[in-house]
């Protein structure tokens, strides 16, 4: 009996394939050869928005949504509290009130902390308002019917849905719509990203926004990982189109190999 | 709070808990697979603390508002506060499963998460209105597709001709699913590299920004 399970060996080969690659291309940016990275609209609408925020007087909404730390949402909730620190710091530096709304309990500290750390880096943690970042409730149609109840009543001008966006998305943004805020969504979620891409003015989509924190930051380390993440997508498309010419040679060697 | 607190202490958990579950996946060992059934579990307490922790806070808001007399906020704030602690009560006066609270469940929480939830159609119908109107060439891609799609889906397309519902098929079995299959592998890349980043302490955005001295 392998100590390893069956059909687990191959992605634990990629995973430390993929861990390697990231080693070796920080080490490269690290040594001053630095990648191109295409621009993210929505990623760089973030400033004009909040800007556009602080002249029409309006406060800035941002919400991680349905984000868990637990499951396929993890990764997803945490890049949002990235982007949320990074909204937070410009709030804090253009004046802007920002209300962040929670609706999964385990993600307040955390939430909290990293608005408060933005506005104290920025030196203006006079301007940190802990009451508008408020838990609303963990069921998600009490949590949506609180985010449209702020939507209406509290003026706002820049709404940011990001994070693990479920059924409440449509909710959410056509309410921001009806309010007249500029919108900005991203998820990684297949079901809602068409809905986010129909009706939000600017959208984050899928890999994006685990690549947002990097982008902004501009941190060799961030962008490391998106050079391997390219490659590896160079490499898939090229299994892809191997295995579509074996298989339809009657050779079944790729499926094979990816069972392993 | 110092550096180590505020950053190496969380890296240091997540890398621990991160790695034990991460290996508990591939290797076949009970020592392996039980420990990381154990810290899978704790999140349960977590949860439960942090629901705790929710409790707080939406008390100490609402309670602010009622004191304050908040303009359009103390009266709902009063309601909340009230229903809040009558679930509380009842819940840890009898039990979760007693028919008292099944009652207050079902004839306070479920009719309004209902008829909240009951209002996406109303929502589909106005954003579907709005991004049907083919003002762009995508605008009228999408529009095209949808109008495909949801007469091929009614039964009035199948019934003036076959080919409608064998449109909208291909759009949904082919086109979609080839697209999503392409954005899938794009996210699962940036899933995994995000993950590896979190656990070996590259990815700190979730602990907040730091300042050069802390």
């Amino acid at each position: 009996m392998s100590i390893f399970y069956e059909g687990r060996i191959l992605p634990m080969i990629i995973f430390f394939a993929f861990a390697i690659g990231l080693f070796y291309f920080i080490r490269r940016i690290k040594a001053g050869i630095l990648p191109r990275i295409r621009s993210i609209p929505a990623v760089d609408a973030i400033p004009e928005a909040i800007g556009r925020a602080v002249e029409m007087g309006g406060a800035v909404h941002y919400t991680s949504a349905m984000g868990m730390l637990v499951h396929a949402s993890g990764p997803e909730t945490l890049a949002s509290i990235s982007i949320l620190g990074y909204v937070a710091s410009l709030c804090a530096e253009l004046g802007a009130r920002l209300i962040v709304s929670i609706r999964n309990p385990q993600i307040i500290a955390m939430t909290t902390s990293v608005v408060e750390q933005a506005y104290r880096v920025a030196g203006k943690l006079d301007n940190y308002r802990q009451e508008d970042i408020r838990f609303l409730s963990d069921s998600q149609q009490a949590f949506v019917t609180g985010v449209m109840g702020i939507l209406e009543r509290e003026n706002v001008a820049v709404n940011m849905d990001i994070g693990t966006l479920w059924a409440e998305t449509l909710q959410i943004f056509e309410t921001g719509a009806r309010v007249g805020a500029l919108q900005i969504g991203g998820t990684a979620r297949m079901m809602n990203l068409s809905v986010v891409v129909a009706i939000a003015d600017y959208a984050i989509l899928g890999e994006e926004l685990f690549v947002a924190a990097g982008y902004i930051s501009k941190d060799p380390v961030m962008l490391g990982g998106v050079q391997v993440q390219d490659i590896a997508k160079l490499l898939i498309i090229a299994t892809l189109i191997i295995g579509v010419i074996l298989t339809s040679a009657g050779f079944d060697i790729i499926q094979k190999i990816l069972r392993i | 709070m110092s550096k180590v607190q505020k950053r190496d202490i969380p890296i240091a958990i997540c890398f621990i808990t991160g790695i034990i579950v991460l290996f508990a996946y591939y290797i076949r060992n009970d020592t392996l697979g039980t420990t990381a059934s154990i810290l899978t579990s704790w999140n349960v307490i977590v949860y439960a603390i942090a629901s705790c922790l929710g409790a707080v806070t939406l008390y100490r808001y609402h309670i602010s508002h009622i004191v304050k007399r908040t303009k359009g906020k103390w009266v709902f704030s009063i309601i909340l506060v009230g229903v809040m602690t009558a679930f509380i009560l009842v819940g840890l006066l009898t039990s979760p499963n007693s028919p008292v609270f099944i009652d207050m469940y079902n004839t306070i929480n479920r009719p309004l998460t209902t008829g909240a939830m009951s209002l996406l159609a109303f929502y589909i119908v106005s954003s579907a209105y709005k991004s049907l109107r083919g003002k762009s060439w995508e605008g009228i891609v999408m529009l095209l597709v949808a109008s495909f799609v949801m007469f091929g889906r009614i039964g009035l397309g199948a019934w003036l001709s076959p080919v409608f519902p064998a449109i909208k098929d291909w759009l949904m079995i082919v086109a979609s699913k080839a697209a999503g299959r392409g954005l899938i592998i794009g996210i699962s890349m940036g899933t995994i590299i995000f993950g590896i980043k979190t656990l070996i302490g590259y990815e700190t955005g979730w602990l907040g920004r730091l300042q050069e001295e802390d």
